[in-house]
């Protein structure tokens, strides 16, 4: 999978393209309007991710010329900038998300397979772990090809943990994750550690192994025992 | 007291001063004017009696009016007095105006004494005085009228122009546009104001952009000091006390960029950014945000009770609605007690948003202030409230808080 990470804040840029390189995707690097432009008309991308505030342009006007190539590439738009009106226009001109910074890491790269998926990029709608299989098209879990009935928050948590396997994930970029900015969690963690729990429970309980394990006072990390 | 009566106070008063001064005046010359003339008439007709004698011919007089005497030699003179008389008919005392002469005319001296009653001249004086003053009178009463009618038209596009400045508000973005008067005094005034007010537009703008900038600005170093922080977190060599340092420093970046995020939300309403506006209904949006805090709710052991007696649908924007509703219901969740309660009462006009709490609120005027917290080591940013005054304020709602133990409720008062 190939993205183009078009940021002009040189320090995102490569923390970024670290975090995803190490999440087994090709990254190219564009530091502004020019370059990016060039990159779009020579290679072909799966998913570019673009700060729509550079200096050279305005990244809108990417949006566009990608719509007007045809390119197929998902497009994720990153930027500063709350404002509304960018967001209603950015995905009217045909970007497929959008995220506020300063956003989670793992919270990038969900959006990312979600993305990947919506576009049907990967051939596949399952998931895969282990025993685990996650059907993203029929939103259902089997395991051991036993069917397991999962809440809706349930699923999501799921899909978030094997979308972010191995890495340590903290309640709030979980809570984020599950309930997004409207409901303000400050003292209410204790409510993730609920949905963990159920969830561990019926994993356990259609023969899983318990692959969620509480880092102490941090969060949750989804490995191999 | 307003400009045109304390004009008119002062206009009459000197008019009242000037009418008196000139009254006299008027009444002293016409009198002397009058006095005159009788004193002409009375030498007159004395020389023309002195002339009919020396011509021979016979003079016929009347008491008091004319009297003539012989006398002893005597020197000429003429001498113009006053004199008073018994009115035989009216037994009254009347004042004459007399004038005696003693001449000589062909050898013989005469005295002429020739009067004239000065009632009627003292009449015609006083009926031209009063003639005069009531023109005067009329006078400044017209005066008076026009300058009125005429100053009322004069500072019509005065007052208009300061209802105008009176209801300049920095708010509602327009900048003032003042009447042209063709008053130069006016229109000077008036070309400072407008120079001034759009002086604070322009200031105010540049506060608000720049507010807004910097809160935008904020976010990018916050996206990267967060970004590194949560790649840092899958180094298998950190120790416990780096992660927990990690950890720290991740939920306040986390913190300072919610902070961040409703204070440009605060900037946002205040600028008026919202305004696309369509019907709602506060009773779906409600149920709605129920269903949205449903887990939350039921986590903390609290029950729901909500009345709808009728359903409010406003014409307003459907971003500042979730935004109050969510806000209260919120509140209502993070300072509710374990097993508690909230009440949701929705009338014709208002909503009520009650929950049990804890002790009652130390300062509850200060409950909607930004920043303020009535536990100050929680985690919330504290603006959730001053939003939802805020939002009120740009609708034209009131808000108020009310405790009757152990519920603390808010109202959303609609149509004021």
């Amino acid at each position: 999978m190939k993205i183009l990470i078009i940021e002009d804040e040189a320090e995102l840029l490569d923390v970024i393209s670290n975090y995803l390189a190490e999440a087994g995707y090709t990254c190219e690097k564009a530091n502004g309007f020019q370059v990016a432009l060039e990159k779009i008309s020579i290679y072909e991308y799966d998913i570019i991710l673009l700060d729509i505030t550079l200096p050279d342009g305005n990244g809108l006007e990417l949006i566009q010329t990608i719509k007007k190539m045809n390119l197929r590439s998902g497009v994720i738009i990153i930027s500063a900038k709350n404002s509304l009106d960018d967001k209603i226009s950015g995905l009217d001109l045909g970007a497929d998300d959008y995220m506020t910074k300063p956003f989670q890491l793992s919270e990038l790269n969900s959006r990312i397979k979600a993305v990947l998926r919506r576009r049907r990029f990967e051939g596949t709608d399952i998931i895969r772990f282990n025993e685990i299989e996650l059907d993203t098209e029929n939103r259902t879990v089997t395991i051991q090809n036993n069917p397991v009935v999962l809440t809706r928050k349930e699923y999501d948590l799921l899909m978030f943990f094997l979308v972010n396997k191995s890495r340590l994930l903290t309640k709030e970029s979980i809570a984020e994750h599950l309930w997004g900015d409207n409901i303000d969690l400050a003292d209410n963690f204790d409510f993730i550690y609920t949905h963990i729990n159920n969830l561990r429970k019926k994993i356990l309980m259609n023969g899983g192994n318990d692959y969620i394990k509480t880092v102490y006072g941090m969060g949750y990390k989804f490995m191999e025992q | 007291m307003k400009l045109l009566s304390k004009l008119n106070l002062r206009y009459i008063t000197y008019s009242l001063m000037v009418m008196v001064v000139s009254g006299i005046l008027i009444y002293v010359s016409i009198s002397k004017v009058v006095n005159k003339q009788i004193d002409e008439k009375l030498a007159d007709i004395s020389v023309r009696i002195g002339e009919k004698i020396s011509g021979g011919g016979k003079v016929d007089w009347l008491l008091p009016f004319v009297d003539i005497s012989e006398i002893k030699n005597s020197a000429e003179s003429s001498v113009l007095s006053d004199t008073i008389i018994l009115n035989r008919n009216e037994k009254e005392q009347e004042v004459f105006r007399q004038i005696t002469v003693i001449k000589k005319i062909n050898q013989t001296c005469y005295k002429i004494i020739v009067r004239e009653s000065k009632i009627e001249s003292e009449d015609l004086i006083e009926t031209l005085a009063d003639i005069t003053l009531l023109a005067i009178l009329f006078l400044t009463g017209t005066l008076i009228f026009v300058n009125r009618k005429v100053a009322k038209s004069i500072w019509t596009p005065f007052y208009k122009n300061l209802k105008k400045i009176e209801g300049f508000s920095l708010q509602n973005n327009s900048s003032l546009a003042l009447e042209q008067t063709g008053i130069t005094e006016f229109d000077a005034l008036n070309n400072s104001v407008t120079k001034l007010t759009s002086q604070i537009i322009t200031d105010f703008e540049n506060l608000k952009q720049f507010s807004e900038d910097a809160s935008h600005e904020i976010q990018t170093p916050l996206a990267i000091i967060s970004a590194k922080m949560e790649s840092m977190l899958n180094d298998p060599e950190l120790t416990g006390l780096q992660l927990e340092n990690i950890r720290i420093i991740l939920a306040s970046v986390h913190r300072l960029s919610k902070l961040n995020k409703e204070l440009l939300l605060l900037i946002k309403i205040e600028n008026n950014q919202f305004i696309a506006s369509e019907k709602i209904s506060l009773k779906k949006t409600v149920q709605e945000k129920l269903v949205e805090f449903q887990e939350l709710i039921e986590l903390r052991g609290i029950s729901t009770e909500v009345q709808f007696t009728s359903d409010i649908t406003n014409e307003s924007n459907p971003i500042l609605i979730e935004l109050l509703i969510n806000n209260l219901i919120s509140n209502s969740i993070n300072h509710n007690v374990q097993g508690g309660m909230i009440r949701i009462v929705q009338s014709e006009n208002s909503l009520e948003i009650w929950n049990t709490g804890r002790a009652t609120i130390e300062h509850p005027e200060r409950l909607f202030s930004r920043f303020y917290k009535e536990n100050p080591s929680s985690n919330s940013v504290g603006l959730g409230l001053a939003i939802v005054a805020k939002i009120c304020e740009v609708q034209g709602w009131k808000i108020s808080y009310s405790f009757f133990k152990p519920l603390h409720g808010f109202r959303v008062l609609f149509e004021t």
